[in-house]
């Protein structure tokens, strides 16, 4: 069905405008947890424990009566430092990584090989791998979940690195007696900065799911972290008796990578010039 | 400027790329000088080895390309050396380039980083050769704006390049080549992309920014137009060997190798030779310029020739002297 342009542009524009309302709220209830919160998120309450969402427990409590929406607002915090941590550092990675290849020709083979060697693992068995011969911690999750996705943005900045390398303002700026590495840096790399910005929200969303994947299959976070991994991978043998426990966690990590991915496609079409329109 | 030595003198540069089919000879023993303030337009069609030449002389073959360069290119300095471009380290080219040496490409549109003002790149290259600080640099830039007449200078300063028209961009690529006050601009048809109100416009600017400044340019363009108007001494090249060397006026008045009649009988409303009756239709020089792989033995350019004889199939002819200004690669020329 072809609705009028117009139209479509603006229901873009408002998927858009609704991912970012989603992921501002989610923030602020990450920062501002201690206020936002209702009760400690470790306080157990075996006599409460399993009960339906309530005035008293919004969410509902858990199997050893832990408030779930206290949870999930603290778990938000270790959830998104765990996506932003694993994006910021697989994008810095990443675009050393695919700068380099893609502008000095001669590492481009051994670098990407190894590129292709890291990305023929399927991502979560790579990070169980490395999870499981590190330990589960916290940082530990962080550093595997940057190896997996670090190959990903290296790929996209290399491509984009050959593209700008050949445009003849390069070899322009290198008839004014710039030096290489100021080429890259500040010539090339400012460029490359629209696919940066598209991986940045898309690996902060996989991260996400990979870190409730880790939890759920319990080489994530140890699990007195809360996070809406650990969350649902403590409690989803009540899910049955009590789907609130499962629920209202998945709901959460739902929301919050649908809202990135939404918001990723938005920055790219805002980004490129010939689909500035859309938005 | 108070020397008499000219300011570049090239002497039997080659540059030749290995492929998988053979070594190509993209240039080969060319030489030609330019004088202090003066223009010489380096003449050829496509593939003749004039941006090879110019990319050589600037150190700016890629690297990938496995170059192989050999003989001599001396340029003066400001400060009095001669330098030989060909062999200077790295690091003193770098010091050279957007400083004494400079470049004018062909492509205005994408010569320009999209994502910075054209202010901030003009101020770039003064930063890193005059060392000067980031507002002394923009006041330059802004000065380098107004010296190649863009209007509103301190506005488009601020703009990026595309909210600039191609004129406007190559106006500003000239301000960037410009901006640290070069004593050779090499120019690779720096008017080709543009439309001919604004050619001129841009020729003119240049020939007054170098009576201004007293700086020579090598001019490589396939207009002979332009030529006529703007060079004082013109090298014709062919296959990537030079052909004829001459100033302007006798070159045009008389041209001594038979591709450089042929390429001025090729002018639509200037076609005719002299001793020539006025040609109805437009001429044009028969086949095609040689594969660089699979040269001819003797004159690369016999096969298209009229003239040809049999002793151009033999051997390469020389440059030999005309007059001792002017030099011609003609077996027809040394008879005489």
């Amino acid at each position: 069905m072809q609705l009028p342009r117009i139209v479509r542009q603006l229901l873009h524009r408002r998927i858009v405008m609704a991912a970012a309302v989603v992921l501002l709220v989610i923030v602020v209830l990450a920062l501002g947890a201690p206020w936002l919160a209702s009760a400690d998120p470790n306080d157990t309450a075996v006599l409460d424990r399993l009960k339906g969402p309530s005035v008293e427990h919004l969410m509902g409590t858990d199997e050893l009566g832990r408030d779930l929406y206290a949870r999930i607002v603290y778990g938000a915090r270790y959830s998104l430092a765990i996506a932003a941590l694993t994006a910021f550092g697989s994008v810095v990675g990443g675009t050393i990584l695919g700068l380099v290849a893609g502008f000095f020709r001669r590492l481009d083979a051994p670098l990407m090989r190894l590129v292709d060697a890291m990305m023929s693992f399927p991502d979560i068995l790579l990070a169980i791998a490395l999870v499981a011969i590190l330990g589960p911690s916290l940082i530990n999750v962080v550093f595997a979940l940057v190896l997996v996705y670090t190959p990903r943005v290296a790929r996209v900045v290399r491509a984009s690195t050959l593209v700008v390398r050949e445009l003849l303002f390069v070899e322009a700026v290198r008839a004014l007696g710039v030096r290489t590495s100021r080429i890259l840096w500040r010539h090339i790399l400012p460029n490359l900065m629209s696919p940066i910005l598209v991986q940045v929200s898309f690996i902060f969303a996989y991260a996400i799911l990979a870190e409730a994947g880790l939890s759920f299959l319990g080489v994530g976070v140890p699990p007195e972290i809360p996070t809406w991994g650990t969350m649902v991978a403590g409690s989803q043998q009540y899910a049955h008796q009590a789907i609130w426990v499962v629920l209202f966690p998945g709901l959460a990590i739902i929301f919050t990578a649908l809202s990135l991915q939404l918001l990723g496609d938005g920055v790219r079409d805002l980004l490129d010039p010939k689909l500035k329109k859309t938005m | 400027m108070t020397s008499e030595l000219p300011r570049l003198v090239v002497q039997g540069l080659s540059t030749s790329f290995p492929t998988e089919d053979g070594l190509v000879r993209s240039v080969a023993d060319v030489g030609f000088s330019i004088a202090p303030g003066k223009t010489t337009a380096l003449v050829g069609e496509s593939g003749s080895g004039k941006s090879v030449t110019s990319l050589t002389l600037m150190r700016l073959l890629p690297r990938t390309a496995n170059a192989q360069v050999s003989g001599r290119a001396e340029f003066g300095t400001r400060d009095g050396r001669r330098v030989d471009l060909l062999q200077l380290p790295d690091e003193a080219m770098r010091a050279l380039r957007g400083n004494e040496l400079a470049m004018i490409f062909q492509e205005p549109m994408t010569s320009l980083n999209p994502v910075f003002s054209v202010g901030e790149q003009i101020a770039e290259s003064v930063r890193l050769h005059k060392g000067l600080g980031r507002a002394a640099a923009l006041a330059h830039a802004k000065r380098m704006l107004d010296l190649v007449e863009i209007p509103a200078a301190a506005q488009r300063l601020h703009e990026y390049p595309h909210q600039l028209s191609g004129g406007m961009r190559q106006r500003v690529m000239i301000a960037l080549a410009m901006a640290c006050d070069p004593t050779l601009l090499i120019a690779d048809e720096p008017t080709t992309a543009l439309d001919v109100t604004i050619q001129a416009q841009i020729l003119v600017l240049m020939r007054r920014l170098q009576a201004e400044t007293g700086m020579s340019i090598l001019f490589i363009t396939h207009n002979l137009g332009v030529v006529a108007h703007h060079a004082d001494d013109v090298v014709v090249m062919y296959a990537g060997r030079v052909v004829e060397h001459a100033p302007v006026r006798p070159l045009f008045a008389t041209p001594g190798h038979p591709y450089t009649q042929g390429l001025l009988a090729c002018l639509p409303g200037k076609a005719h030779v002299s001793g020539m009756p006025r040609p109805k239709r437009l001429f044009a020089i028969r086949g095609q310029v040689s594969s660089p792989l699979n040269p001819p033995p003797g004159c690369a350019f016999e096969p298209r020739c009229d003239q040809a004889q049999e002793r151009c199939r033999q051997a390469m002819p020389a440059l030999v002297d005309m007059t001792p200004s002017r030099q011609a690669r003609c077996v027809l020329r040394s008879a005489a």
